[in-house]
């Protein structure tokens, strides 16, 4: 099986590479048929590629530690679900799980657009079929995971212990799916380069291809502050460490690209911005990959370091090159002549949203970047930690916060002063209201009070677009208030989806700002002994150790009382793994609606007595909730509406030839 | 034999754990306050490997952290003052341990540079909006057509009309 695996990983080599070769010829010749005997190849990639994945994770299931990669992270003590996770968990299987999911992507995209975008199309397959050549030719030639062992052992080195959490196990994938799909906006940009069709058709071809990347980046993301906040122990969710920041770029430039792409569809302007954006938010994904596997960048999630960081950096080379050269060829055609008919407009707040995302970037990417650029200039490797990076990006933060509330309240082309002064009264009310309640609440800390103000401007922003639209269908439909609401969220998914991540935004807002609140304390307790935290109290009730072939496990048990209630006990744990010798903390959370109750178990003394920490994260739940509605309100954008549908039907008839195209225009 | 040897490692290994733990414990009750330790190793980050280099206050890792934050509190109860007990640190592991570049001009560099990369950004996006405020638009031009540009392109209108009229 494992050979099988291998030589499907081989043979893909030759349908990827006639995947470019036939889209790229089949389009300069028109001829149709090599477009798609270049998209049948495209799909073979997926399906070769879906055998070597099945084939290593035959291996991993059945303990097959002949081969180095199942030998060097599993083992078989580890369960199910981990086996299943180590896949992604190591170097190379997760360079062959990253190409397979190229192939995914590549396979969908050419499956929904059969019949649309024909002229972008063969364009696309073959930027994402060398994508997916180049991480085949990383596995072959970089990152074999089927190299055989000269013997084999009888139990694997198993997965590093702290990847040993659900949340590690779906939080790669999801981040991969976000990282990976960045491709597609890049190919159809390429294509919309390469085939001169340079008006907003690639950005509606791609819109949703943007979408979801971005849905998952921010997900993923999401995922990996859940599995520090519940596993690393130290009471926060980002630390902004390289590989977090390296995956945090991308999704700051494609939420730039997802808000200036607008103005492109509206006014016809921002197209070589536009395409420049797609550019880099694509070359901020491999930037990632590049540091986070080539050793670049010291980080706890970096893979090991090897050879593959050469081969990134002549992709990284190759692709630059090209897409500055093809950028060059088209500008004369991609300049269009654009007039702002007052900056109070739409278009202005668009721009100062890409202004500021952009300086965020920049801003990560420099202190990602500094140890780098310290030790070439003065030899000293020097780091920048989260004080640099909060200093900079907090207040950046909250303009970008004001500019989410203040964006919708400008109209396209124009906004008079009148309009200005209505739309921002309930707004401003809101601010102020919220000002005067974190006040009234003993909130002194001026980023938190600025914070939690602006948060309330944008929630006033967007309850005034929900409360105007709901109205304009009331009025015109005769429906009652929450029908109207309900049909006025399907209809306009697209908008009013787009508030709701603005929604999304004021939670996660809310739940940064609560580490403001944060209170920490660390004791030290003996049996029966309690300890104070604020309106809290624990008791250390017991401790109990216990040893298996696996790990060392010391728990102890504690009661925790809110106000001299009784809440719950609280079992925080701290682990040994013999194998790997390293040491864990599982922390306890009692979590309520406004803040976490966070034990963690520091360590135990002969004596029984044991060290704890403490913290009480005010408002932490908000991040989760902010995540969750994200995810929700990014699906509700990005599923297509029924006018969209009929689309995408009307095409394929009139592909296939089945249907008179003004037949069809009368049914949409 | 071998069973042996891996029981005797692990009894050795827990007992390690152990005595870590044993030795964070006992020291932690005695002055300095946990606040001023943690206040002092604020300024540095864990340097044990495992960790994303957490900051040496809230890192709760055995290999580095905890040792060095007790060895903070023994620095302090000797009298050693904030900035020479960060300073003992640099001398020993280099500015990779700290959590900010040093005070000078690298750390004034590294924060200053995003904000003038921020302005200059500002500014291009002033000069791109003046530009296209005092910009023509192709489309839809707001300048008014004089009688005779009227007249030319209504003669013109209707001459193409009755082209396609005729074809």
């Amino acid at each position: 099986m494992v050979d099988v695996g291998y030589f499907a990983l081989c043979f893909a080599l030759v349908p990827a590479g006639y995947a470019v070769y036939a889209s790229i010829i089949g389009a300069l010749r028109n001829q149709q048929q090599l477009v798609r005997s270049g998209e049948n190849a495209a799909f073979s990639v997926f399906g070769l590629l879906s055998i070597a994945i099945l084939a290593l994770w035959y291996a991993i299931l059945t303990h097959d530690f002949s081969l180095a990669y199942v030998s060097e992270n599993t083992s078989r003590a580890m369960p199910i679900q981990y086996l299943i996770a180590s896949l992604w968990g190591g170097q190379n299987g997760s360079i062959m799980f990253w190409g397979w999911m190229i192939s995914a992507y590549m396979t969908a995209v050419l499956f929904i657009n059969r019949y649309r975008y024909r002229d972008l199309m063969p364009y696309v397959t073959a930027v994402l079929a060398g994508y997916s050549l180049f991480f085949i030719v990383l596995n072959l030639y970089a990152a074999d995971p089927f190299v055989r062992l000269p013997f084999a052992p009888e139990d694997g080195n198993g997965l590093n212990p702290i990847l040993q959490h659900p949340y590690m196990a779906i939080h790669p994938p999801v981040l991969y799916a976000g990282m990976v799909g960045m491709a597609v906006p890049f190919a159809f940009a390429i294509a919309a380069l390469l085939s001169g069709h340079l008006d907003s058709n690639w950005l509606r071809a791609m819109r949703r291809w943007l979408l979801i990347p971005w849905a998952f980046l921010g997900a993923g993301l999401l995922l990996g502050g859940k599995w520090a906040y519940v596993e690393l122990g130290w009471g926060g969710y980002w630390a902004w460490d390289p590989v977090e920041n390296a995956s945090f770029m991308p999704w700051l430039a494609a939420t730039a690209l997802l808000h200036s792409m607008m103005v492109q569809e509206r006014k016809g302007i921002l197209k070589v911005w536009n395409i420049i954006l797609a550019f880099f938010t694509y070359g901020m994904t491999l930037f990632g990959t590049f540091i986070t596997r080539s050793g670049l960048i010291e980080s706890v999630h970096s893979f090991a370091q090897s050879s593959i960081g050469t081969y990134f950096v002549v992709y990284l080379g190759f692709l630059s090159c090209g897409c500055i050269t093809l950028l060059v060829y088209r500008l004369p055609v991609l300049r269009t002549p654009s007039r702002l008919e007052s900056f109070a407009s739409r278009e202005t707040m668009f721009l100062l949203n890409n202004w500021i995302l952009l300086g965020m970037l920049f801003a990560v990417l420099w202190g990602t970047l500094f140890p780098v650029f310290s030790e070439a200039i003065t030899g000293d490797k020097i780091t920048v930690g989260a004080p640099f990076f909060n200093r900079v990006n907090i207040p950046i933060g909250l303009v970008l916060l004001l500019l989410t509330g203040a964006g919708p309240l400008f109209a396209w082309r124009k906004t008079s002063a009148e309009g200005l002064r209505r739309n921002f009264a309930v707004p401003i009310s809101a601010a102020i209201i919220s000002c005067i309640v974190v006040g009234t609440l003993g909130v002194r800390n001026l980023y938190a009070m600025m914070s939690l103000t602006l948060c309330g401007f944008v929630v006033g922003s967007v309850a005034l677009e929900f409360y105007r639209g709901t109205m304009a269908r009331k009025r015109n439909s005769g429906e009652r208030i929450w029908p109207a609401l309900l049909w006025l969220l399907t209809k306009s998914r697209r908008r009013y989806g787009g508030y709701l991540v603005h929604i999304a935004m004021v939670l996660l807002f809310v739940g940064f700002t609560g580490k403001a609140f944060t209170t920490e304390k660390e004791f030290v307790l003996d049996y029966g002994e309690a300890q104070q935290i604020g309106r809290y109290s624990v008791t250390y009730e017991a401790l109990a150790n216990h040893d298996d072939a696996h790990k060392f496990t010391s728990a102890a048990a504690l009661s925790l009382y809110h106000d001299g209630e009784f809440l719950a006990t609280l079992l925080p744990e701290r682990r040994f793994y013999h194998q790997s010798e390293q040491n864990t903390t599982e922390v306890a959370i009692w979590s309520s609606r406004l803040e976490d109750f966070y034990l963690i178990l520091v360590g135990t003394a002969a004596d029984n007595s044991a060290k704890f920490q403490v913290y009480v994260n005010p408002l932490v739940n908000c991040v989760w909730a902010g995540g969750l509605l994200f995810v929700f309100s990014s699906l509700w954008t990005m599923w297509p509406t029924a006018r969209e549908r009929r689309l995408a039907f009307m095409d394929r008839e009139v592909a296939l030839g089945e249907a008179d195209i003004s037949q069809l225009l009368t049914k949409t | 034999m071998g069973s042996f040897c891996s029981a005797a490692l692990g009894i050795l290994s827990i007992s390690i754990f152990q005595l870590t733990f044993a030795y964070a414990t006992t020291d932690s009750r005695q002055n300095p306050t946990p606040e001023q330790i943690k206040q002092v190793a604020a300024n540095l980050v864990c340097l044990c490997g495992s960790c994303s280099r957490e900051s040496l206050a809230t890192c709760i890792c055995t290999a580095f952290a905890i040792p060095e934050r007790e060895s903070i509190g023994r620095q302090l109860s000797e009298g050693f003052s904030s900035d020479e007990i960060v300073s003992n640190y640099v001398q020993q592991f280099g500015n990779v341990v700290l959590a900010e570049p040093p005070p000078g001009n690298v750390r004034w560099i590294s924060v200053v540079t995003p904000i003038i990369v921020l302005l200059f950004g500002g500014i291009a996006i002033r000069a791109v909006l003046v530009q296209w405020r005092g910009g023509k638009d192709t489309a839809v031009s707001n300048t008014p057509q004089t009688a005779e540009q009227h007249m030319k392109y209504k003669t013109q209108l209707r001459q193409d009309l009755n082209r396609i009229d005729k074809e």
